[in-house]
């Protein structure tokens, strides 16, 4: 039988085809269709889980464990976002971002799970805040990757469906290739909304930041929920400042609180921590109009009386 | 005819090695991001303040000594070995010795004597650049000062390539999970204009005539020419050996040498050694003669040839030293002048970087060099237009359109070579007001459309800019004038489409800004007795939960 021969110019070509096939595949291969990110919805013991009166990463322990384990938001294989507060020229202690231990733990329960891997980003305020709030530092010992989000190549265009203000945003493409997305705000007084807490830190993943200010900073706010909610929010409420938020600066007040609320839903935990923060004396943590809101397009439940809620006291 | 192997020159060689390690040095230092601490500044501030006019600029503008005894170390050297410094040292020497390699006439040069180039045009030019410069009309000194030249050339022609460069590495990295840094290229049309406009005339001159540049125009070779007149090191001819074959005067780049004469014009002379190099008979040397003579005749090297007077001498020395002098102490009188503004007609008053002071004392010391303006983390800091003036012609400002000017950041004080932008700490630059802050009710979205930003009030390094009640739910901003600093921080966070609604406006002499102690507004200490937002008293802490 003849030897089928192969000329070297269909050699080349069939190669070249293929790398080039395989290298769109890998360029292309972080936009992710959609329904990825859906996974099979399971009970989940409490709706809610407020810890208080440890350090962060044990608080973490004990009120994962309540919630089912790690397991429960991420599967194994799968790609995880984390989206803590980094977005400040702030060392850890002055409470401006999320602390840096709890961010660490929190990715390592993600690689115990089975994460393939983990994302960990923010589209910063500031120059060099990554280093500065020593996250990203801890996120590397953790094995995430840190994803810059200074610029606008990084950012994929999306289309939103059923908000009132957001037809079209600019989202991290992390969140395009994501299969959970975890949220760990800090809890801190903010000059234009009262309160920052677990939505307005999904700010950190859209580009056009002055589309929410321009466009109705409260309703934006509460539309992103409509892209993407997070699977998983973790308050960390260890330190909280008082006022002068959210930089900081001006000497703000900062208290040692060592709280942590955990919970699948970010409407709910927001109210719980806003409701904390009323009780500490954060001027107008009674009136944050993006909850409100986030709660009446049935976003999520801000009505704590109706859930479900462990509360641990260490 | 047998060709001897001849050595190559030992001159040659190090003097290559030495301007092309310069060069590439530089370039590195150009290339690189210099981050916004202080340590890092310092290492990149190195090609600047290393090179001889602006090393002579600073010492005058800032007192500072180191500076003084860089440049006088340089004229001192120049007293000894002759113009050492400008095919050494000088990286515009370099770039213009590469396009010489390029063209035709690299070989068939001629010699030109002084009488071609009257030392009178020389001086003249050179004097008239220096007052206007002094005057706050720099743009003849900033066209010809070499180092500023070869920055602006490096900034606006060869960067852009460089960051395309890394904009592509890190798209590749980025298949490998990496993530590189990425330098914004922010292209400015006048600095482009500038530095193509010098290029080319810098081409032209170089590829038709060599060294042309550094033997009319350049200020640093009109100061270093007088020095390199009575120089005790210096080119000297073997007329025993020399055969006035015509081979130096063809390849000499400065057009100095007559090899029917057997003589070398010593104040055109750069030192670039591709006489001895390429002198098939071995008849050139470089050597310390016994009495410097201003040009060397055919007589053998040593005995003393035309020998010059010692009131020559004296008056070539007293001439070399009186410019270095004048510049050291014009400039320091050149303070911030009473009318500190000093630029008329145009009305646009510009923000400076912190520290210049004013637009008067800073445009009296910058030579547009554009070190700063590459530097900038922030790519705030552009050349100017003809916006501000003619004197604001290629000076950097601050474009408050889309960049702020960083709070931690201090690097544009810690590179600029001239000194026009003092060497500040980080410390005293946040205290330094460049420009003040106001909010335009008309255009602000809380007061005209009623819905929440404060985008403003949270990016503010100082709490200039706050936030009050204003309604129910709804704070709105507000300005202390005496706290803000103009940093530009608010002014590009406005969320606002076309002008935006809090703008800064620059403060013709720059001043302190003052710190406030307490945070202002509803964000203070709840005062008891305050109401709470919905009119209520705040409910007790009990230290447990809430909800």
């Amino acid at each position: 039988m003849e030897e089928e021969k192969i000329s070297r110019r269909d050699f080349f070509k069939k190669s070249f085809t293929l790398g080039a096939a395989a290298a769109g595949a890998v360029l292309f291969s972080r936009v992710k269709p959609v329904f990825a990110q859906n996974r099979k919805p399971t009970i989940l013991p409490y709706d809610l889980v407020a810890v208080m009166g440890g350090e962060p990463e044990y608080m973490f322990d004990r009120g994962i464990l309540e919630l089912g384990g790690m397991k429960n938001f991420v599967s194994r294989g799968s790609t995880v976002a984390v989206k803590p507060n980094m977005s400040w020229y702030a060392a850890p202690e002055e409470a401006a971002n999320t602390n840096p231990g709890l961010v660490k733990r929190v990715i390592e329960h993600c690689f115990q799970a089975g994460a393939r891997r983990v994302y960990v980003f923010d589209n910063i305020l500031g120059y060099n805040t990554y280093e500065q709030s020593g996250i990203e530092y801890a996120a590397k010992e953790a094995g995430a990757r840190v994803v810059p989000g200074n610029s606008e190549r990084y950012y994929g265009k999306v289309s939103v469906r059923g908000a009132v203000r957001l037809s079209r945003i600019q989202v991290h493409e992390v969140l395009l290739e994501a299969d959970t997305l975890i949220n760990i705000p800090v809890l801190k007084h903010h000059s234009s909304t009262h309160l920052t807490i677990g939505m307005k830190n999904l700010m950190g993943c859209v580009w056009d930041r002055q589309y929410y200010h321009r466009n109705g900073l409260h309703q934006c706010i509460a539309d992103f929920l409509c892209y993407r909610k997070p699977d998983l929010t973790i308050i960390d409420a260890y330190r909280v400042m008082k006022n002068g938020g959210p930089s900081g600066r001006g000497n703000a007040e900062v208290m040692l609180k060592k709280m942590q609320i955990l919970s699948p839903d970010v409407v709910a935990a927001d109210a719980a921590a806003a409701a904390q923060a009323a009780m500490w004396g954060v001027w107008g943590a009674d009136n944050v109009k993006y909850i409100r809101l986030a709660d009446e397009m049935g976003l999520g439940t801000a009505g704590l009386s109706s859930l479900r809620i462990r509360k641990i006291t260490l | 005819m047998k060709k001897t192997k001849k050595r190559r020159s030992i001159f040659l060689i190090l003097r290559i090695l030495i301007s092309l390690s310069i060069l590439f040095t530089f370039f590195i230092l150009f290339f690189l991001p210099a981050g916004i601490s202080g340590e890092r500044a310092f290492l990149h501030s190195f090609p600047g303040r290393s090179q001889f006019l602006p090393a002579i600029l600073r010492a005058g503008s800032r007192a500072s000594i180191g500076a003084g005894i860089l440049a006088g170390s340089i004229y001192l050297f120049t007293f000894f070995f002759g113009r050492f410094y400008c095919s050494s040292l000088c990286p515009l020497g370099t770039v213009q010795d590469g396009i010489n390699r390029i063209s035709p006439w690299r070989n068939k040069r001629r010699y030109r004597s002084s009488k071609y180039f009257p030392i009178i045009f020389r001086l003249s030019f050179f004097t008239i650049s220096i007052v206007l410069f002094f005057l706050g009309i720099s743009f003849v000194l900033s066209f010809t000062e070499p180092f500023s030249v070869f920055s602006r050339m490096e900034k606006h022609l060869l960067k852009p390539l460089v960051l395309l460069v890394n904009s592509g590495a890190a798209l590749l990295a980025r298949i490998f999970g990496m993530y590189l840094e990425i330098e914004k290229n922010i292209a400015a049309a006048s600095g482009i204009l500038a530095a193509g406009v010098s290029f080319l005339i810098l081409f032209f001159l170089s590829f038709f005539r060599g060294r042309l540049f550094c033997n009319t125009l350049c200020p640093a070779g009109t100061m270093l020419s007088f020095p390199a007149r009575i120089a005790r090191l210096r080119i000297v001819f073997h007329s025993d050996r020399c055969t006035s074959c015509g081979v130096c005067e063809g390849i000499c780049k400065a057009d100095c040498i007559s090899s029917s004469q057997k003589m070398i014009d010593y104040e055109n002379c750069i030192l670039c050694f591709s006489c001895i190099d390429s002198c098939p008979a071995g008849a050139l040397s470089y050597q310390p003669v016994k009495r410097p003579v201003t040009k060397q005749t055919g007589r053998s090297a040593g005995e003393p040839g035309r020998v010059q007077s010692r009131r020559t001498f004296l008056k070539n020395s007293v001439q070399g030293l009186f410019v270095l002098a004048a510049i050291f102490i014009v400039q320091r009188s050149v303070r911030f002048p009473k009318n500190a503004y000093g630029i008329t007609g145009t009305g646009s008053v510009p923000v400076l970087p912190p520290g210049s002071g004013s637009a008067g004392s800073f445009y009296a010391r910058c030579t547009a060099c554009h070190v700063c303006i590459s530097k900038c983390p922030q790519k705030v800091i552009r050349p100017g237009g003809i916006q501000f003036g003619i004197k604001g012609l290629e000076k950097p400002f601050l474009d408050y359109g889309t960049s702020f000017c960083e709070f931690e950041c201090n690097v544009c004080s810690q590179i600029c070579p001239a000194g026009a932008i003092p060497p500040i700490s980080l410390k005293s630059k946040k205290r330094i007001k460049i420009g003040t802050a106001s909010i335009d009710n008309m255009r602000c979205v809380v007061f005209k459309e009623g819905t929440a930003c404060g985008a403003c009030a949270e990016i503010c390094p100082t709490t200039a800019v706050f936030m009050v009640p204003y309604t129910p739910g709804l704070p709105a901003p507000e300005v202390t004038p005496e706290v803000c600093i103009g940093c530009g921080a608010c002014e590009s966070a406005c969320p606002v489409l076309g002008r935006k609604a809090i703008t800064v406006t620059a403060e013709k002499i720059q001043g302190t800004a003052a710190v406030r102690k307490q945070l202002p507004g509803y964000a203070a200490e709840i005062q008891p007795g305050n109401s709470f937002s919905k009119g209520e008293e705040p409910p007790q802490d009990s230290g447990g939960f809430a909800f």
